[in-house]
């Protein structure tokens, strides 16, 4: 997932993502004050607050996910070439939707600026990563959400070497 | 069964360097010897938690078919295969791909039936019964490497192709080489594969 700088002034629809570095979820900070006690209070001046897009919901990822599935399939039906896939891209003026499917049926669905390269790359690497700490964890249970800690270490790791490698692809 | 990465070990190594699509693939590394002596103690566990022989060998089966579901996407995640377009192209592929990555050994594969469903896989030593010469008088039916068959199902089941793997031949039953059947089975879903995992 790409992050692009908030705008400013904070545009519609944004909401406030961190003040001072500490995560906001909603009116209170991750660690459980209230957000506008925080601000009021001069002792924590000066404050710089982040803005954004909210995070999903686990619900809205689940939604909007199981959408995907859908038109992916469709794709594949309406094309008029006989043999298609699914839809790998989608392109947008804001974003791009990268989407990898591999033999099992599986997809892996990466949202990135336009701009970025080197997400096939990305996707295949992300597979691996899969392969490794998701699934060799005997405690993971297939088609569940994946809470595996070397798994989130692995896949942050290699987010940020294709973030890092920008417009020209990382050096994978 | 884990197959733990990276142990260090007197025993001669055998470094499966996986073919990889991207270079920081990881190569797996693990003593032979571990490995082949965990699947024994795993056996002869069941064989004291069972009493009959079919219960062990169901037992192994079931393993096999959770192993495989999983071992696949990793077979696939490390090598840039592309679908394959015929039953006996994924024999070959089990046989040269995947049982040499993940046991070193590479069967030989005929087709035993006019309708090209049928396969063998042929090996001459099979690495898991390194260290048994002979199943023992009590265990007469019991299927040792049923954990194998079972993978090859699980497998072959991930990736939409329904198959009924068997040992035909066994050497801790007397015959000369190891014989795995896989009988490719109508495929029951559509070709395209919707399955969202």
């Amino acid at each position: 997932r790409a992050r692009s700088p908030a705008p400013l002034p904070p545009a519609v629809g944004h909401a406030v993502l961190a003040i001072n570095g500490l995560e906001v979820n909603g009116r209170f900070t991750a660690d459980g004050r209230d957000v506008l006690e925080y601000l009021s209070s001069a002792a924590n001046f000066p404050v710089a607050i982040r803005f954004g897009r909210p995070r999903l919901s686990s619900y809205e990822k689940l939604m909007l996910a199981s959408m995907f599935h859908s038109l992916f399939a469709i794709g594949s039906q309406l094309s008029p070439e006989p043999g298609s896939s699914g839809i790998e891209m989608l392109e947008t003026d804001t974003f791009k939707l990268h989407c990898y499917q591999t033999l099992t049926g599986i997809k892996f669905v990466v949202l990135a600026d336009p701009r970025q390269a080197g997400i096939d790359s990305l996707l295949r690497k992300i597979y691996e990563i899969y392969s490794d700490f998701a699934l060799k964890n005997p405690f993971y249970s297939l088609e569940m959400p994946i809470r595996c800690e070397l798994f989130d270490q692995h896949l942050k790791l290699a987010l940020e070497v294709a973030e890092k490698a920008g417009p020209f692809g990382p050096g994978l | 069964m884990s197959r733990p990465a990276n142990r260090r070990s007197e025993n001669p190594k055998i470094d499966w360097h996986l073919p990889t699509i991207s270079s920081s693939a990881s190569a797996h590394h693990m003593s032979r010897e571990l490995f082949v002596l965990t699947y024994g103690a795993l056996v002869a566990q069941l064989c004291k938690d069972y009493e009959q022989d079919e219960d062990v060998n169901k037992s192994l089966d079931d393993m096999g078919y959770s192993i495989g579901v999983r071992l696949v996407e990793d077979f696939l995640a490390r090598s840039a295969l592309k679908k394959c377009r015929s039953y006996s192209e994924t024999a070959d592929i089990i046989a040269q791909g995947a049982f040499q990555m993940y046991l070193g050994v590479t069967p030989s594969v005929t087709c035993t039936n006019a309708k090209r469903n049928e396969f063998s896989l042929i090996l001459d030593k099979n690495p898991l019964v390194d260290f048994v010469e002979e199943l023992p008088a009590a265990r007469s039916s019991l299927c040792y490497c049923s954990l194998l068959c079972g993978a090859i199902r699980g497998a072959l089941e991930a990736v939409n192709l329904a198959a009924e793997v068997t040992f035909i031949q066994d050497p801790l039953k007397g015959d000369e080489a190891t014989e795995i059947g896989i009988t490719f089975l109508k495929k029951v879903e559509d070709k395209k594969k919707k399955r969202n995992k």
